[in-house]
């Protein structure tokens, strides 16, 4: 393999394949990238057997076809580099020669034969096309709210139903949820449901464009799903486990309904909950006719209350929460006034922005 | 040599949780008590009147009742006794801030340096004993030694209320007499030292001149320490009061009654340990997020392993599946298992958060309703199936309390 490029022609890219490369592998080839030249272009390949990542650049010119697997220092080594011609020249061995102007450095790599390749099932099911801004835009809303850790696996990950020109998105962590749904110009013929893992979703998202016009194509497959962009194609396992039925505990009917200017709350509750301790974040959020009342105590370091005016003219009700719970929705909301409703202290509530109807987000509260 | 010029002082309060209920209600004073958990039937503390009977920690109360009928059983206050502990360690800091807290009754205290100030290191020993009858009304023993080991042992060759004083020159005259059985507390248990017996070591003397090489490839890392231990030597520190006051944790551990390489016995005992972890903390209204395990296998090496999630609970089945996974770690055994520890810390308050999905609240519904039964009519009345493995291998309701610090 030779060629000739620009830094900035494939400094962003190696970045991004970064982002994919798995960290602690055992495996050396896996901390590698995958370069591979072919008419002036260079494809760069990344992967920690659960995602793979394959991304296209144009470069100045390929003199010599062929593939190599170089370690990953390449990217800080390419990044200090100033704005001239770099050529990168591997030998037989796999051992990269790379130049830019009197520097010159030699990296020893590893075949390209070996680096795996998340297999795509023989069969492609289906696939839909929507904007990347839309896809964004769902991730975005709710992925916050899945599990981090694996102790439930099911959990740990973004589910995604399409049905139709139906879009729906859940993530939940068990005690709350977050929930998308959507309709699309163009959908499926048939139903595909999938738990996409958190993993993915985090790199996923890093690469998404607010581009209106830039498109993604998903590619369903049976154990894997493909997202395809204009220079870049991720391919990501799914987890093959049964999601919890969310529809049931989204409730339907409430009996007490509030409506917050959502800045005034998000501030008072992020004040309130620097009195809380680092563990427990609990707030007591206390409704009364057009006001609502905010308390949190935390034993021998203080108290926080908070008053601020809203629409309320249900029952007198007192629900405690974890305050991270409600940040983390008031944060990805748009609209300036929220609408919180409510069943009883127990139960579960709903917060959602006024005049939007797509995100849904439900929390449970915690029992005194 | 630097480590034979440390004071150190041990403070051992005598009969803790019984001298304090005598202390706070006369009534209680001069007579044979003894301290139960609550809704437990096991003996945690006996004070020395009742002692003189023949009650011992680790007895049920029938068996203490046919030592000594007229036994007074008292509820334990766990509360209580942590704050007492509090004032307790405040006398000693009015001296130095090298405290470190051992446990609920025990205290390190490194002197050196500063023992000029109050006229050596016996006034200040002294100075605290009186300070802590006046002040809380109980009697304590302490030792005065240059490390940590001798002045345990010290402390805990005369009680009720000694004084004890182990001067650098006199280390090898005061332990080489000891029996290896004297030497528990500071390292050496039971079980340890009848193998020691078994080999021919019967006193500290034995330890200290046993072969290095032989205790090495009988003990492993350990072997070194024992040998220590039966010299006298200890270099270790004691811990600044400020460096532990975040150490908050709740664990259970036990000593299989066989070593096994049985993993359905192992992950049987495990759950007892987990279950019973739980119900702790959710008497202390505490949940937590971080599990450890302690494997210590028939050689005496130990492993241990850590883990923690974004989120507190405080189920046993929670605990267990973080302690299992931890201990998958040791799978394949090469070894057998001896004990089993767990315990879980980074504990936040016990209010609990609810769950969305309707077979999650279950069982959070069900450690509730297991507390109260089990509360009635005996721990572990009600308990997960797989833990009846370990009952029928014997030996449960005695699982010693790994540590239960809560310095609020």
């Amino acid at each position: 393999m030779k060629l000739i490029t620009k830094k900035n022609e494939i400094l962003d890219s190696l970045q991004v394949a970064q982002f994919f490369i798995s960290t602690g592998s055992t495996l050396p080839l896996l901390s590698n990238i995958l370069f591979d030249a072919q008419d002036d272009f260079l494809f760069l390949s990344a992967t920690d057997m659960d995602i793979s990542v394959k991304i296209k650049c144009r470069v100045e010119k390929v003199e010599q076809a062929g593939k190599t697997t170089i370690p990953k220092k390449i990217i800080p080594l390419i990044k200090e580099f100033t704005d001239d011609i770099i050529k990168i020249e591997t030998d037989k061995n796999d051992n990269t020669k790379v130049v830019c102007k009197k520097a010159s450095y030699k990296i020893n790599g590893l075949p390209a034969e070996d680096f795996p390749v998340l297999q795509l099932d023989e069969k492609k099911l289906e696939s839909i096309t929507i904007p990347q801004k839309l896809l964004k835009e769902i991730i975005s809303k709710i992925y916050y709210a899945a599990l981090k850790d694996t102790t439930k696996r099911n959990l740990n990950g973004v589910y995604f139903k399409f049905e139709g020109k139906i879009i729906e998105a859940v993530a939940t962590d068990a005690h709350r949820l977050a929930y998308y749904k959507t309709e699309v110009k163009t959908g499926v013929k048939s139903k595909f449901d999938y738990i996409i893992p958190l993993k993915t979703i985090n790199e996923i998202v890093k690469v998404l464009s607010d581009d209106e016009t830039k498109e993604i194509t998903l590619n369903f497959y049976d154990k894997v799903i493909e997202f395809q962009m204009e220079n870049m194609d991720i391919v990501s396992r799914i987890i093959d486990e049964n999601y919890p039925n969310y529809n049931q505990v989204i409730p339907k009917e409430f009996n007490m309904e509030a409506s917050v200017n959502k800045e005034e709350f998000a501030a008072a509750i992020r004040r309130a909950s620097t009195i809380t301790s680092d563990k427990s974040k609990i707030v007591i959020i206390k409704f009364e006719k057009n006001k609502l009342m905010i308390i949190a105590q935390a034993q021998d370091e203080g108290e926080a209350f908070e008053e601020i005016d809203i629409k309320y003219d249900s029952e007198p009700v007192e629900v405690s929460y974890n305050a991270a719970y409600i940040m983390d929705v008031l944060k990805v909301i748009e609209s300036d006034t929220i609408e919180i409703k409510l069943i009883s202290s127990m139960n579960p509530g709903i917060i959602k922005g006024k005049g939007n109807d797509d995100f849904l987000y439900i929390v449970m509260p915690i029992r005194k | 040599m630097t480590q034979n010029s440390r004071k150190i002082i041990l403070v051992d309060m005598n009969a803790y949780f019984a001298s304090v209920e005598q202390a706070s209600n006369p009534e209680l004073r001069g007579k044979a008590i003894v301290i139960c958990g609550d809704g437990r039937t096991i003996v945690v503390t006996a004070s020395y009147e009742a002692r003189r009977y023949g009650i011992k920690t680790g007895m049920t109360l029938p068996e203490a009742r046919r030592l000594c009928p007229f036994v007074i059983p008292v509820i334990g206050n766990l509360d209580k006794y942590v704050d007492v502990s509090l004032r307790i360690h405040k006398i000693m800091l009015e001296y130095t801030d090298q405290v470190e807290v051992f446990s609920i009754d025990e205290c390190f205290l490194d002197v050196t340096g500063v023992e000029h100030l109050w006229g050596g290191a016996v006034n200040i020993a002294a100075g605290i004993k009186k300070k802590i009858k006046e002040q809380i009304g109980i009697t304590c023993s302490a030792g005065v030694a240059p490390n940590k080991v001798v002045a345990k042992l010290a402390a805990k060759s005369k009680k009720p209320d000694g004084l004890t004083v182990v001067e650098p020159d006199e280390v090898e005259n005061f332990m080489f007499p000891l029996p290896v059985e004297k030497l528990q507390g500071v390292g050496i248990g039971a079980r340890l030292s009848e193998k020691f017996r078994l080999m021919g070591i019967n006193t500290a003397r034995d330890l200290a001149m046993a072969d290095g090489g032989f205790l090495k490839a009988r003990f492993g890392v350990m072997g070194a320490f024992y040998k220590n231990v039966g010299l006298g030597r200890d270099s270790s520190r004691v811990k600044k009061y400020s460096e532990q006051a975040p150490v908050k944790s709740v664990g259970h551990s036990h000593t299989l009654p066989k070593d096994t390489y049985d993993i359905s016995v192992v992950r049987s005992y495990l759950l007892m340990l987990c279950e019973k972890t739980a119900a702790r903390l959710r008497g202390y209204k505490l949940t937590g997020r971080t599990v450890f395990l302690m494997v210590r296998f028939g050689d005496f090496e130990i492993f241990s392993g850590r883990e923690t999630l974004k989120s507190c609970f405080n189920t046993g089945y929670g605990i267990f599946s973080l302690a299992w996974k931890i201990f998958e770690r040791v799978l394949p055994l090469k070894k057998a298992v001896r004990l089993l520890g767990v315990g879980i810390s980074n504990l936040a308050g016990g209010d609990t958060q609810q769950y969305l999905f309707e077979d999650m609240q279950k069982k959070q519904k069900l450690s509730a309703v297991m507390d109260e039964i089990n509360a009635k009519y005996g721990e572990l009345t009600v308990k997960p199936s797989s833990v009846i493995i370990a009952q029928k291998h014997g030996i449960l309701g005695r699982c010693g309390i790994i540590s239960t610090r809560l310095i609020k």
